[in-house]
């Protein structure tokens, strides 16, 4: 008990300001002190890091981190304060923040509020002061823990006890709890429109299911040229085809896809009746739909600097992720011709599926093309490409849905995606 | 993609010496290169001109020419090598001109060279203004916008377009004379038509305004294939503005939200894509409008720069080693990142910890300098600073300048201008931080503040934070504050120094006191991944943090190598050399080496050149911090310049074992009076000295010794304040004005030996032996700073007896002073009278020169023998073998970047750089020396030639060989009249004071190609100061001594020869002289008893 108090001193910055003391317990008893930066309460969920330097509103605000006690690995957090026309959902997700130091006093023209300031109107928890790099080495050996942050009880004894005796969220639906309860037609804010000169007309009327959409995507689609209409995560397929889509999308989204199985079967209904994406946990919705096996990563794809591999046209993309769980690639079906570079297996239900992305650094699955169904689906954030990509999940996307509508690319330069654009130098 | 086979044989050219904006960064990044390529397999030809760096050592490369980097030179030696590709991405803009002028020259065509790791298209679209403006604008994206006015109603027309204020540029001005901002139309007319008669082509540039936005840098790589990847953003504390140089700047931005950032790499790919970088390192700089987020591409270059290398060392991923494997084909999914050894160099670092990096300036050597910060880089050098928040970097940052700052402010050195206050925290100067954290002392808004200085509000919160963590501490009592509040105040980043001063102790009870409560910093990795991946590679720096440390060390007796801090005049990539050949040395013999230092420009800081780096501040706590933990056998402090042998005192006291010579040898060494007694007793002579408390006194020891006297103050080190005085006015002066003496502040008076010849040697001593590495006779006369002066090697004027007695003096007084490893003693001789100036006991500046020079690698032996071996072990070649070559050092001066400083050279040292020059007899390698410099030497023209009294009959001969070398002469009345007494051909011209047309109209007008001019003493600010300050804004070729005349006139006859076909200046292999290889054989020793460290 005394190197915890000793802790709690050390962290309290001014003796003149009186902080709040928090304290993060994990499953394995490893015990954090810190500052409370957010709302008084506490907040049980399990452990993961991400590395993003810049973007922290975003990640913040990703329903993917639903259920999760969110680490960022970055020290100084909050530093432009937080654009609430960047946040990717109205209702930030993740069960609480921890941090090395969290800003209150931010600066950029775009800032409306702090990030304490956000997280408290947001009624999150949030615990900063912490070595967030020794935590992060932490959970990078263990693997995903189980983990509460409290700024209302300081006994380690007391909150090792909740954390044991909190269920694992693996079985938990954290989607229902993020997906919009009722249908709704997307609208790009204002600011976004006019940063991303987006003024053309929707050529494409596209289906989202909500897992736990990003504003990201939905932006995405919208520049693409979609009218997005948005529907809950339990839709069936009789109410998405009625809709008449061009294409549906299976958004990313938190948690474990396995107990998704409404959500599933109204993806295999959809098979190869309209064009099909799915990004992230969609993605892995799309998986399990045709008989897929998943795996969960020891400390899973937590950033925004991952390698991804484009196998067929030899190139590499540095990508977005934030993903616990991956898909299993041979447990899609049997592989064809095992010695050709791109591989493909035979699937009984919708025929083949060729690995046509995967990770530099670990091979993890990062897309999937299915060649005998307009189906296309990717495991990191895919960002729009100009033009004459064929390979971006976007633009396959595009492709499967009608055509006939003249070509009308849907991104200026300055929007920010230029990156991954021909190969004329390959 | 795999790595070509379809070349062998490569070239790589280095950046040529050390100057301003042009430092040691590209010895880290061509060094990274040639290990690269050596991995790989391929021959490499390097050209370089710079003795000082360890790309130029002889085993880095399979043919290594130090030789001018001019087209010439370059293609002689690719007529000689054939090379098949030509890799000039790695030496900076001075390499990539140089591949430019070769491919414009037909050389690369002729000789079927291909030019890899950048296309010359890319190079010509990256610097054209306007072809870049183009490309930019076709990407859908801006650079500042702009246009030319030829006319008042042309400026007035684009002022409209642009909106005010504008930035206007005469083109073809020198110095950016008549450039000026321009609020309103009154002040435009009055800007333009002044500007339009500056230009020489009527023509003047009218630019919309990005002073005070914000800047930020991108350092990127893309690979043949088209990945590409950001490997780092630095954002700049100074807003536009300040060239970013000279910049305070911070690794990863701070304030930009997603969407800027996101907006920011794309178009950094873009412009990568569009540009042509196809298997390079890029640095891309932007300007944003910190009001609406507007994006203005400011320039790029297609190479690896100073950035890169700091980019390098504030993520750790190795951008020039990187580059360099793209260029040979490789794409970045194919290369291992060798930090992790596990994922792939194709990803972008992220990083948990923050950057800073502080620019290093030396005004006070260049009187008479604006000292504004603007677009023109001022920055001799700079530092880096690893924390885990912006304020714990920050202050790490300034204390690793040496600037005798502690922190930011409260450290008992704040004095400020108080009428001009405000003044000095909005102008950009290097001690602007300073006010801005005064400011903030006194209450003043981070508004007001962001207001005056552009410095984003961000900054200047966390400022703030500082300075009321230091208010917090001022005035308690240090034993009451207890644990906690002393943890904030680490992790603010306030040095033990700091609150010492603020509680009214020393550092040393701070230090107990604060190990007492257990505040200990930790130490944490530098891993290019934020943990995610385990990292394998011993890169550290230290924090206040709740957590563990991640240090490893092995079994091995560790070393400790202190390094040289920040490049500054006096200190430079030659102490470097010293450190990372030690390093290399002692892990040879079994030691597990730690670097300390905080230079990112250098090869030391390199992760791979020591077994762990530390990249810290080079003080006492920071130091001690490390020692403490790692528990070394032995720290070495002889190697790194002054900085380190600052510190060997105080490690002493504090029981660090040190290697080699011990701080009381240097103390005997450094001591005045006990050195002289010592010399009394050896009957060694030595110029006459005293010293004197007060100016009554000094007049008394002028008397004694007699005029002219070396003054110099007692307390600063390195040439700082030194002056020849010729008489008792100027004396006076100084001793009152520049000294200010006191009974504290002594000031030391010797007497000068005027036009004596000064000699530098560079000798080992392993306590029982001397060993002579080399004896440098200088060139220009005793009263040149040594670092100054260009020297020879062999001695080219000297007896066998002199050379016998210098010799004999070094030995006895190295052994006598108790030298283990590096010694150089420094000599006057006049007539043949041999006087001793000053022994150091520690690694000089002509170390590297003189190993190259000889073939005998100094500073290795020197660390071996620290480590125990002895002269006898290391069986170097025999002393008295005379070199085949002479090999000429001549130093580089910075002046052309500090308009209104005197160029003359005296006892202070100004130069920057040096290069070497090596041919079969002395004005050979004097010529090659001198083509390495920037100026060109003139072969023919006309020569101005004013002397001082002293010189003029020494100036007859010098004159004389001019005319017969076809130049005609022009000289003021004085010296025209004795010229014409003598019969030489002479034009007499108006001096600069008098009516035109005078010598500046002929200057300006570029019909002088060549200006001799020797001051007498130390006028200043009189005409002599008018016309040298006005020859150096012309670019003119001049000499400011006799001796350095002489040298210049016999290698233009040298030059005028080889042109005529002589083949003089032939270039020559460092590996066709004499290299000493026994260090391979003493390589294979296992390892040193240790019962024989000297500790």
């Amino acid at each position: 008990m005394t190197d915890l108090e000793v802790k709690a001193s050390q962290s309290e910055e001014i003796d003149e300001v009186v902080s709040k003391m928090a304290i993060l317990m994990l499953e394995d008893g490893s015990c954090f002190v810190g500052i409370s930066k957010g709302i008084d309460g506490e907040a049980l969920g399990e452990i993961c890091f991400n590395t993003v330097m810049i973007g922290y509103p975003e990640v913040i605000s990703d329903p993917s981190n639903a259920g999760q006690v969110v680490v960022i690995t970055y020290p100084q957090v909050g530093n432009y304060g937080v654009a609430l026309a960047d946040v990717e959902s109205e209702q930030i997700a993740l069960r609480a923040l921890v941090a090395r130091e969290i800003c209150e006093t931010p600066s950029n023209y775009r800032s409306d509020m702090s990030l304490p300031e956000w997280l408290v109107e947001q009624g999150v928890v949030a615990i900063d002061g912490i070595d967030t790099r020794e935590l992060t080495q932490l959970i990078r050996d263990r693997g995903s823990l189980r983990a509460i942050v409290s700024t209302i009880d300081s006994d380690p004894e007391s909150l090792l006890a909740k954390v044991l005796a909190a269920p694992s969220i693996d079985r938990e639906n954290l989607v229902a709890s993020v997906s919009t309860k009722q249908p709704y037609l997307f609208s790009m804010n204002e600011e976004h429109r006019s940063w991303y000169q987006t003024i053309a007309e929707p050529r494409y009327k596209v289906i989202v299911i909500d897992l736990g959409v990003t504003r990201s995507i939905l932006n995405s689609l919208s520049r693409l040229g979609a009218a997005v209409i948005v529907l809950p995560w339990d839709a069936s397929a009789e109410e998405i085809l009625a809709y008449q889509p061009d294409g549906v999308v299976f958004s990313s989204g938190p948690g474990d896809p396995r107990v998704l199985t409404s959500t599933i079967t109204t993806c295999s209904d959809l098979l190869g009746k309209t064009a099909l994406l799915g990004i992230g946990l969609g993605h892995q919705v799309m998986a399990l739909a045709v008989g897929g096996g998943i795996i969960k990563m020891k400390a899973g794809h937590r950033g925004v600097n991952y390698p991804v591999k484009d196998i067929a046209a030899d190139r590499v993309n540095i990508t977005e992720q934030n993903h616990g769980f991956t898909v299993d690639f041979k447990s899609l079906g049997l592989l064809e011709r095992p010695r050709k570079r791109v591989q493909t297996v035979a699937n009984d239900s919708c025929g083949r599926i060729q690995l046509t992305e995967t990770n530099l650094n670990d091979g993890t699955v990062e897309a999937l093309l299915y060649l005998d169904i307009p189906a296309v689906s990717v495991q990191y954030q895919p960002q729009i490409s100009i033009a004459d990509n064929t390979t971006n999940a976007f633009n396959r996307f595009a492709t499967m849905m009608k055509k006939g509508e003249p070509e009308d690319a849907p991104a200026a330069i300055l929007t920010g995606d230029t990156k991954d654009s021909e190969s004329e130098n390959a | 993609m795999p790595k070509r086979t379809d070349i062998k044989k490569i070239m790589l050219i280095g950046s040529g010496p050390i100057v301003i904006g042009q430092a040691c960064e590209f010895d880290y990044s061509g060094t990274q290169a040639l290990k690269v390529l050596a991995e790989e397999g391929y021959e490499v030809v390097l050209v370089n001109s710079n003795p000082a760096t360890i790309m130029t050592d002889p085993q880095m490369a399979t043919r290594t020419y130090i030789e001018p980097l001019t087209v010439g030179s370059l293609t002689r030696i690719i007529e000689i090598e054939r090379p098949d590709a030509l890799l000039a991405t790695m030496g900076g803009q001075t390499s990539l001109n140089m591949a430019v002028e070769l491919a414009n020259a037909g050389v690369l065509e002729k000789y079927g060279i291909e030019l890899i790791g950048c296309d010359l298209h890319a190079i010509e679209t990256g610097e054209d203004r306007r072809l870049f403006a183009e490309a930019i604008a076709e990407i859908g994206l801006e650079c500042a916008r702009s246009g030319y006015a030829y006319s008042i109603a042309d400026a007035e027309s684009l002022a409209v377009e642009l909106g005010f204020p504008v930035v206007l540029r005469p083109s073809y001005t020198l110095g950016g004379a008549g450039s000026g901002i321009a609020s309103n139309m009154d002040e435009l007319r009055e800007i333009v038509s002044q500007g339009l008669t500056l230009s020489r082509a009527g023509e003047v540039l009218v630019e919309e305004n990005v002073i005070g936005w914000k800047e930020i840098e991108i350092e990127a790589m893309r690979d043949r294939k088209g990945n590409s990847i950001i490997i780092c953003s630095i954002e700049n504390v100074d807003a536009m503005g300040v060239h970013t140089g000279d910049s305070i700047t911070v690794a990863p931005a701070m304030t930009l939200t997603k969407l800027e950032y996101q907006r920011i790499t794309a178009a950094s790919h873009a412009i990568m894509k569009k540009i042509g970088v196809n298997g390079s390192g890029s640095n891309i700089q932007f300007a944003i409008n910190p009001e609406n987020g507007r994006m203005i591409v400011i320039e790029m270059n297609p190479r690896v720069s100073r950035s890169s290398a700091l980019a390098s060392k504030a993520t750790g991923f190795p951008i020039a080693k990187i580059a360099t494997k793209l260029a040979v084909g490789y794409s970045l999914d194919e290369i291992k990142n060798d930090i992790t050894g596990a994922t792939f160099a194709c990803f972008e670092p992220t990083i948990d910890y923050v950057v800073v990096k502080y620019p290093r300036f030396t005004f006070e050597k260049f009187k008479g300098t604006e000292t504004v910060l603007g677009t023109r880089m001022k920055a001799v050098g700079e530092v880096m600073a690893i924390g885990r928040t912006f304020e714990e970097a920050l202050g790490k940052s300034i204390r690793s300048l040496e600037t005798g700052r502690a922190g930011l402010g409260a450290d008992g050195k704040d004095e400020f201008e108080e009428e001009s206050f405000w003044q000095w925290v909005s102008l950009p100067t290097e001690n602007r931080l300073f006010y801005v954290a005064e400011a903030l002392r006194r209450g003043f808004s981070v508004e007001s503040i962001y207001q005056a200085s552009g410095i984003d509000p961000w900054f200047l919160y966390r400022i703030d934070d500082i300075v009321s963590m230091q208010e917090s501490l001022r005035d308690t009592n240090l034993h009451e504050l207890g644990q906690s509040k002393l943890f904030a105040a680490k992790r603010m980043g306030l040095s033990d120094a700091q609150i010492a001063y603020l509680t009214g102790n020393d550092e040393y009870q701070v230090r107990a006191y604060r190990q007492a409560q257990r505040v200990t910093p930790v130490f944490k990795l530098v891993d290019t991944c934020a943990a995610e991946f385990t990292s394998k590679t011993n890169y550290f720096y230290k924090t206040y943090e709740v957590g563990a440390s991640e240090l490893r060390l092995g079994n091995k007796p560790r070393a400790i190598i202190l390094g040289a801090g920040p490049n500054r005049i006096g200190q430079g990539i030659e102490f470097d050399y010293c450190c990372v050949h030690a390093a290399y040395a002692l892990t040879d013999i079994g030691y597990e080496t730690i670097m300390i230092n905080c230079n990112p420009e250098t090869v030391s800081t390199d992760y791979d050149t020591s077994d762990s780096l530390f990249f810290e501040p080079l003080t006492y706590e920071d130091v001690m911090d490390v020692i403490e933990v790692v528990n070394p056998e032995g720290v070495l402090v002889t190697l790194g310049g002054q900085t380190p042998l600052k510190l060997a005192q105080s490690l002493v006291q504090a029981g660090v074992p040190i290697m080699g010579t011990q701080p009381d040898a240097i103390d005997l060494a450094e001591d005045r009076e006990r050195f002289a007694a010592m010399m009394d007793e050896m009957n060694i002579d030595y110029p006459p000295s005293a010293t004197a408390a007060s100016v009554e006194e000094a007049y008394a020891v002028a008397q004694r010794l007699g005029f002219p006297l070396l003054v110099r103050p007692s307390y600063v080190l390195g040439g700082r304040g030194m002056v020849i005085a010729y008489n008792q006015q100027y004396l006076s002066n100084y001793i009152t004005e520049a000294a200010r003496v006191t009974p504290d502040h002594p000031v030391y008076l010797d007497h000068f030996l005027e036009s004596a010849i000064e000699v530098d040697v560079d000798a080992l001593c392993d306590g029982h032996r001397v060993y002579i590495g080399g004896i440098l006779e200088h060139i220009e006369e005793a009263g040149i700073h040594s670092g100054d002066s260009s020297c020879c090697l062999p001695p080219f004027s000297l007896s066998d007896a002199i050379l016998e007695n210098i010799a004999d003096i070094t030995r006895r007084l190295t052994l006598a002073v108790g030298v283990r490893g590096l010694v150089n003693v420094q000599f006057a001789i006049k007539d043949t009278q041999v006087f001793v100036l000053e022994v150091n006991p520690r690694a000089s500046r002509t170390v590297p020169f003189t190993a190259k020079a000889s073939g005998v690698p100094l500073a290795k032996c020197a660390a071996m023998i620290m480590a125990g071996a002895t002269l006898d072990q290391l069986g170097l070649p025999i002393e008295t073998r005379i070199p085949e070559f002479y090999n000429v050092k001549e130093a580089v001066m910075p002046f052309g970047r500090f308009p209104g400083a005197d160029i003359i050279l005296g006892p202070e040292m100004k130069s920057t750089g040096e290069v070497m020059g090596i041919g079969q007899n002395y004005p050979i390698a004097y010529a090659k020396a001198a083509l390495s410099i920037d100026y060109s030497l003139p072969m023919s023209g006309v020569v101005f030639i004013t002397v001082n009294d002293k010189d003029k009959r020494a100036v007859l001969a010098l004159a004389n060989n001019l005319v017969h070398l076809g130049f005609s002469i022009i000289s003021t009345e004085g010296t025209a009249n004795t010229l014409k007494a003598a019969g030489i051909p002479v034009t007499p011209v108006r001096k600069i004071q008098e009516e035109s047309p005078n010598i500046a109209d002929e200057i300006a007008a570029g019909r002088v190609q060549m200006m001799i001019n020797t001051p007498l003493g130390q006028e200043t600010r009189g005409d002599g100061f008018r016309l040298r300050t006005h020859a150096v804004r012309h670019g003119l070729c001049y000499a400011t001594t006799l001796a350095g005349a002489n040298a210049m006139v016999r290698a233009i006859e040298v030059a005028q020869r080889d042109a005529r076909g002589s083949g003089e200046l032939m270039p020559i292999a460092l590996q066709d002289l004499d290299q000493w290889e026994g260090l391979e054989r003493l390589n294979k020793v296992e390892q040193y008893d240790q019962q024989s460290l000297p500790l």
